[in-house]
C-alpha cells in the first residue's frame, strides 16, 4: 500500500501523464490509476475532482462537456502545452528523486 | 426501513454535496456522472443496486473533505482576499437580514425612525439644491455685477443694493472693461389694454438688460427694447391682458404713478420664468421713458437713486481693480447727498447675489431664505440625533439576545475588528432600508407639505448624482455614527463571560439611560417650542397695534385732486364718522427724513398727513397737542413718537427744535408708540408732519363696526364713478397685516409637525426599550406573578427605572426648553411674548401622557401574560 503523502504528491504527474495518452474523464482516470497500481494507490474518488479543477485553473489541462447519444454527458479533460511542459518538469524531478534513492539504496554499508 | 430506491439515494447523496458553497452546478453534475458510472460498473460485476451504491459512495468519500479541498482551489486563486471579504460581507448581510426579520418591532422602530430623519434631511437637501439654483440660469451670471454701496448707519456699515442714478453711465464711460450696464427702476403704474386694466409694477431698464439677464423670449425680439415706445411683457401678463389676441404689436396704455401716461407697443413676450428666480419682471420699458415716468427725475443727479444698477464686464477679474477707483464717484455722491454719505462702493456678481442678498438691504433680488438656510439643517440634525439615539439604545439593549452569537463568533476566531465590522455593516444595511423609505416619505409627504407651507418649488430628482452622493454620505455617516458605539460596546465582552452566564448586560446601562434622557430632553424642547409658537401667535394677534386699525378703511387715489373728490363723496355716507387725507399712510408708505440738531443728526421715519389723521387713526397723544386746523405755522410743527423721544434722548421734547430740509421745525406733541410694520420689526423713531395739499393721495375713513362693510362698498362705488380708468386701490386697514399672520400660521404648523415627529421618534424609542426590557425579564415577572404580585407592584417594577429617568429629563429639559423658547422668540420677534409657565406645563403634561401611554402598554402586557408560559419559555 502506498502512503497517503506519496499518493497525494504523485497525483499531479499521474493525471497529466494519463491525459497525455488521450483525453479522458474523471471516473475513467481513477479507474486507470487503480488498474495501473494494482489497487496499491488508495484514492478517495471524490478527491480527484478538486485536483482536476485546480490543474484546470492553473492552465495545465482544459475541460469540455461531451455529449454522445449512447452515454451520459461527460466532462472530458485534455492536456495543454503548458501541461505537457509541466509533465516534463515533473518527470525530471521524479527521475532525480528515483536516482537519488537508487544510488543511496545501492551503496554497500562501509562498516559491518 | 423501506425498500432501497437507487434514484432517491443518489439524489439525497447529491444533496449532501449541494449544500457546500464550494461546488457549482458543473461540479455537482460531474460527480453525479462519476457515481452513476461507478454504480453501473459495480452492478455489471454482480453487485445489487444497494450494495453498489454503498460501495461507490464510500469510495467517493465524504462531501465535507472534498468540499474543503475544493475550497483550497478558490483560496489559491489570485483574489482570495477579495473573495474571502465578499463571503464575509455576504454572511454579515444575511445575518443582518435575519436579525432584522427576527425582531420586526425593533426593526420597524429603527428603520422608520431613521427614515423619518432621513426624509427630513432630504427636504433640507432639496431646499439647498433649489436655493443654489436660484437666479443661476443667466448665461452671464459671472460677468454681471450689482453695484452696491455701504452707508454708515448709527455706527454700523450697512450694504445697500440701490445706487446713485448716474453711476451706471459713468462706469461705461470710465472703464473700458464695462461694456454694458443697466439701471433698474420700478414704477407702480396702471396698465390698460382694450379689455383689461390693473395696477402693475412696470420696470424701467436699459436696453442691455435682456443681454445681461438672459430670459429667453418666446415671441418678439429682445432688441426691440431699444425702442422707447416698445414694451416687453412676461408670459403671465400676456395671458392676463391678451388672452384672446396675439399680443405682439398690440398697444398697452401705461399710466405712471406721477399721473403721466404713454402708450406702448408690445415688442416681445418672455417665456415662462423658471421657478428658481428672484429677479424677473412683468413689464419692461426703456429707461429713457424716465422723462415721462417721473418728469423731475434727473438722471445726472448723484443724490437720486435707482433701485439697482448692474454692470457687465468682459473680464470679471477686473472687478477687483475697479473698486479701488471709485473715490471720485464717492465724492460726487457725498456732495449731492450729504445726508446719506456712501462710505464705499462694492460689487456682487449675479452668481452670488441670491446667497448674499439676505445681507443687502433694498436689494431687488430680495431673499427670504436666510433663516431657513440656517434653521433647517439644525432641525434635520436634531431629527437624525433622535433617530440615531433610538438605534443606539435599541441595538445595545437587544444585544442581550445576541450575546451567544457574539460569543460564538469570538470562539471561532472572529477578532474584535471583525465583530465591529459585522455590526456596522448590519447597521448600514438597515440604514439603506431607511434611506429607501426616507426617500419615499420625502417625496410623497414631506416635500409636498413643505411646498404647501413655504411655496418654494422643491423637488427631489432621482437622477441627480449629487442626491446619491448625499444619500451615500448620510447612510455611511448615520450607519457608522449610530452603529460604532454599540458595536464597540458589544464586542468588548469575553466569550467566557458570555457562556458562563455571569454577564449582566444592557439592563442597567448608564449610557442607554443617558441617551434616552437626551431624547426626552430634545422631545420636551420640541413640544415646548411648538406650544410657545402657538401661544405666541395668539399673543401677536391680540397685541395692540397702537392705533385703531379695525375701524379704518383707506384708498389711494390716482392723484391729490382725486383724493379730495373721493373724500367729499364719502363724507355723504352715513357710516363715515371722520375722514383724513395724507401723503403717507401707516402700513403702506413713509418718508425717510434726516433731522439736524446743532450737534448731531438722525434719520427718522416721517408720515406726512393732514390735521385729522391722528384722530381718524385713533393715535393717542401722550403730551402736547394735535395739529391746529388752518393755521399756516403748523406746517413747521411735528408730532413725534415715544420711541423717538427715548432714542434721541429728547429731555424736554416739547421745547425741542431741529432743522429738516433747510426748514426749522418744532415738536408740538408726543404721541404714543404704534406699529407701522408687523411685529417682526421694532418700532422706530417716527414723526408726523403736515403734508402739502397737492401731495395727499390717501383717503382714510373712520367708520364703525356695523357699517364697515357698506362703507367699503360705497368707497369702491365712488371710485368707479370718479376713476373709471383706474382699478380700485384700497383696503381695510386690518388687511395690511394678513401676510404677516399667514407667515406666523405657517411657522406654527411647521413647529407643530416637528413636535409630532419628535414625540413619535422618542415614543417609539421608549417603546422599543421598554419592550426589550420587559421581554428580557419575562421569567422574573412570571415568578413575581406566581408569588402573588399585584398590579401596583408589577407596574412599579416595570416603570420605576423610567420614572426616575423621566423626572431627571424633565428637571433638565424644562429649563432648557424654556431657555430655547425665550431665545427663539427674542430672535424672531421684536416684541416677543412674555414667557408663561402654562406652555411649559402643557409640554410636561403631553410628555407625561406619552410616557405613561408607552409604559402602560407594556405593563398591561405583563399583567395579561400567563406566568406558566413565561416560565416555560426559557
Amino acid at each position: 500500500m502506498i502512503s497517503k503523502n506519496l499518493t497525494a504528491a504523485s497525483t499531479k504527474p499521474i493525471i497529466l501523464a494519463i491525459l497525455k495518452q488521450g483525453n479522458s474523464y474523471g471516473y475513467l482516470i481513477i479507474k486507470k490509476i487503480k488498474e495501473l497500481s494494482d489497487g496499491q494507490m488508495q484514492y478517495t474518488d471524490g478527491m480527484l475532482y478538486p485536483v482536476l479543477h485546480r490543474l484546470e485553473k492553473e492552465g495545465l489541462i482544459t475541460s469540455n462537456w461531451t455529449m454522445t447519444n449512447e452515454t451520459r454527458p461527460r466532462k472530458y479533460y485534455a492536456i495543454t502545452e503548458l501541461g505537457k511542459a509541466a509533465l516534463n518538469e515533473e518527470q525530471l524531478q521524479w527521475a532525480k528523486v528515483t536516482s537519488v534513492l537508487d544510488s543511496l539504496w545501492n551503496v554497500q554499508p562501509t562498516t559491518k | 426501513m423501506g425498500k432501497f430506491e437507487l434514484e432517491k439515494s443518489i439524489q439525497s447523496w447529491l444533496k449532501g454535496f449541494r449544500k457546500h458553497r464550494a461546488f457549482d452546478d458543473g461540479h455537482l453534475q460531474e460527480m453525479e456522472v462519476h457515481l452513476r458510472d461507478h454504480i453501473d460498473d459495480l452492478t455489471a460485476d454482480g453487485y445489487n443496486p444497494e450494495d453498489a451504491f454503498r460501495k461507490a459512495t464510500a469510495s467517493f468519500g465524504e462531501s465535507d473533505k472534498v468540499a474543503r479541498e475544493e475550497y483550497w482551489n478558490h483560496e489559491r486563486g489570485p483574489s482570495i482576499r477579495k473573495w474571502l471579504f465578499a463571503a464575509m460581507l455576504k454572511n454579515y448581510y444575511r445575518t443582518s437580514l435575519r436579525t432584522m426579520l427576527r425582531n420586526p418591532l425593533t426593526t420597524f422602530i429603527n428603520v422608520f425612525g431613521l427614515a423619518v430623519a432621513i426624509g427630513s434631511t432630504m427636504v433640507v437637501y432639496s431646499f439647498y439644491e433649489y436655493d443654489q439654483r436660484i437666479d443661476q440660469f443667466h448665461e452671464h451670471k459671472h460677468e454681471v455685477f450689482l453695484v452696491t454701496n455701504y452707508v454708515n448707519r448709527d455706527g454700523t456699515l450697512a450694504q445697500y443694493g440701490t445706487s446713485p442714478a448716474p453711476i451706471g453711465e459713468r462706469f461705461t464711460n470710465d472703464f473700458p472693461g464695462v461694456y454694458s450696464m443697466t439701471r433698474v427702476l420700478d414704477d407702480r403704474a396702471v396698465v390698460k389694454s382694450d379689455e383689461e386694466v390693473y395696477h402693475e409694477s412696470v420696470r424701467l431698464v436699459d436696453p442691455d438688460f435682456l443681454e445681461m439677464f438672459t430670459f429667453p423670449l418666446s415671441r418678439g425680439d429682445r432688441k426691440s427694447l431699444r425702442d422707447p415706445n416698445t414694451i416687453i411683457i412676461s408670459a403671465d401678463m400676456a395671458e392676463k391682458y391678451f388672452a384672446h389676441v396675439d399680443p405682439i404689436g398690440q398697444e398697452l396704455k401705461v399710466i405712471f404713478s406721477s399721473g403721466t401716461s404713454k402708450t406702448f407697443q408690445v415688442g416681445g413676450i418672455a417665456e415662462e420664468f423658471p421657478l428658481e428666480r428672484t429677479i424677473s419682471f412683468d413689464f419692461l420699458i426703456n429707461f429713457e421713458n424716465i422723462v415721462t415716468v417721473a418728469p423731475d427725475f434727473n438722471v445726472d443727479d448723484w443724490g437720486i437713486e435707482v433701485a439697482a444698477t448692474f454692470i457687465h464686464l468682459s473680464d470679471p477679474s477686473e472687478i477687483n481693480d475697479m473698486s479701488q477707483l471709485l473715490s471720485g464717484y464717492q465724492e460726487a455722491q457725498r456732495q449731492a447727498n450729504p445726508d446719506w454719505p456712501v462710505e464705499a462702493f462694492n460689487f456682487v456678481s449675479l452668481a452670488e447675489l441670491h446667497q448674499r442678498s439676505g445681507f443687502i438691504e433694498k436689494d431687488i433680488s430680495h431673499d427670504y431664505n436666510a433663516e431657513a438656510r440656517l434653521g433647517m439643517p439644525i432641525i434635520a440634525g436634531l431629527m437624525m440625533i433622535l433617530a440615531c439615539l433610538n438605534y443606539i439604545n435599541i441595538a445595545m439593549t437587544s444585544a442581550v439576545k445576541r450575546l451567544k452569537e457574539i460569543g460564538l463568533r469570538k470562539v471561532i476566531g472572529a477578532n474584535r475588528g471583525q465583530l465591529v465590522l459585522q455590526f456596522l455593516s448590519e447597521n448600514v444595511v438597515m440604514t439603506l432600508f431607511a434611506l429607501a423609505l426616507g426617500l419615499i416619505l420625502a417625496m410623497a409627504i414631506f416635500i409636498p407639505w413643505f411646498i404647501d407651507l413655504s411655496g418654494d418649488p422643491l423637488k427631489l430628482n432621482l437622477l441627480d448624482p449629487y442626491l446619491w452622493l448625499f444619500s451615500a454620505a448620510i447612510v455611511l455617516l448615520t450607519g457608522i455614527v449610530s452603529g460604532l458605539y454599540p458595536a464597540i460596546y458589544i464586542s468588548r465582552y469575553q466569550s467566557v463571560q458570555i457562556f458562563d452566564g455571569r454577564l449582566r448586560f444592557g439592563k442597567k446601562s448608564l449610557v442607554t439611560k443617558l441617551f434616552l434622557g437626551l431624547q426626552l430632553i430634545i422631545t420636551c424642547s420640541s413640544i415646548t417650542c411648538a406650544i410657545i409658537f402657538t401661544q405666541n401667535n395668539e399673543f401677536q394677534h391680540s397685541r395692540p397695534w397702537g392705533y385703531d386699525q379695525e375701524l379704518a378703511v383707506y384708498a389711494q387715489a390716482p392723484d391729490a385732486k382725486g383724493a379730495r373728490q373721493l373724500q367729499t363723496a364719502m363724507l355723504q355716507s352715513a357710516g363715515v364718522t371722520n375722514t383724513t387725507l395724507s401723503k403717507n399712510h401707516i402700513g403702506t408708505s413713509y418718508e425717510n427724513a434726516i433731522i439736524h440738531f446743532p450737534d448731531r443728526e438722525y434719520e427718522v421715519e416721517l408720515l406726512e398727513v393732514d390735521d385729522q389723521y391722528l384722530s381718524v387713526m385713533g393715535i393717542s397723544l401722550k403730551s402736547g397737542r394735535d395739529f391746529l386746523p388752518d393755521v399756516a405755522s403748523e406746517r413747521q410743527s411735528v408730532i413725534v413718537n415715544e420711541t423717538m423721544v427715548d432714542r434721541l434722548a429728547l429731555n424736554d421734547a416739547l421745547a425741542t427744535q431741529f432743522e429738516m430740509n433747510g426748514t426749522k421745525y418744532k415738536i408740538i406733541g408726543v404721541m404714543e408708540d404704534f406699529h407701522s410694520y408687523n411685529f417682526f420689526y421694532g418700532i422706530e423713531p417716527m414723526m408726523i408732519a403736515l403734508a402739502a395739499p397737492e401731495t395727499m393721495q390717501f383717503v382714510t375713513l373712520k367708520t364703525n363696526a356695523i357699517n364697515r362693510a357698506s362703507v367699503y362698498e360705497e368707497l369702491q362705488d365712488h371710485w368707479l364713478e370718479l376713476f373709471p380708468e383706474t382699478p380700485f386701490q384700497g383696503a381695510y386697514q386690518e388687511d395690511t397685516w394678513t401676510g404677516f399672520f399667514d407667515q406666523l400660521y405657517s411657522a406654527e404648523r411647521f413647529y407643530k409637525a416637528l413636535a409630532i415627529i419628535a414625540i413619535m421618534l422618542a415614543g417609539m424609542g421608549l417603546y422599543g426599550l421598554v419592550t426589550l426590557n420587559v421581554t428580557s425579564r419575562v421569567r422574573e415577572f412570571s415568578i413575581r406573578k406566581v408569588l402573588g404580585a399585584g398590579v401596583g407592584h408589577l407596574a412599579s417594577s416595570v416603570g420605576n427605572q423610567y420614572l426616575v429617568l423621566f423626572l431627571v429629563s424633565l428637571i433638565i429639559g424644562v429649563p432648557f426648553s424654556y431657555w430655547i423658547g425665550v431665545a427663539a422668540m427674542e430672535m424672531l420677534f421684536a416684541y416677543p411674548m412674555p414667557m408663561t409657565v402654562s406652555g411649559l406645563v402643557l409640554a410636561v403634561v403631553i410628555m407625561i401622557f406619552v410616557v405613561l401611554l408607552v409604559v402602560s402598554t407594556q405593563i398591561r402586557n405583563v399583567l395579561k401574560s400567563n406566568p406558566v408560559t413565561g416560565l416555560r419559555a426559557e
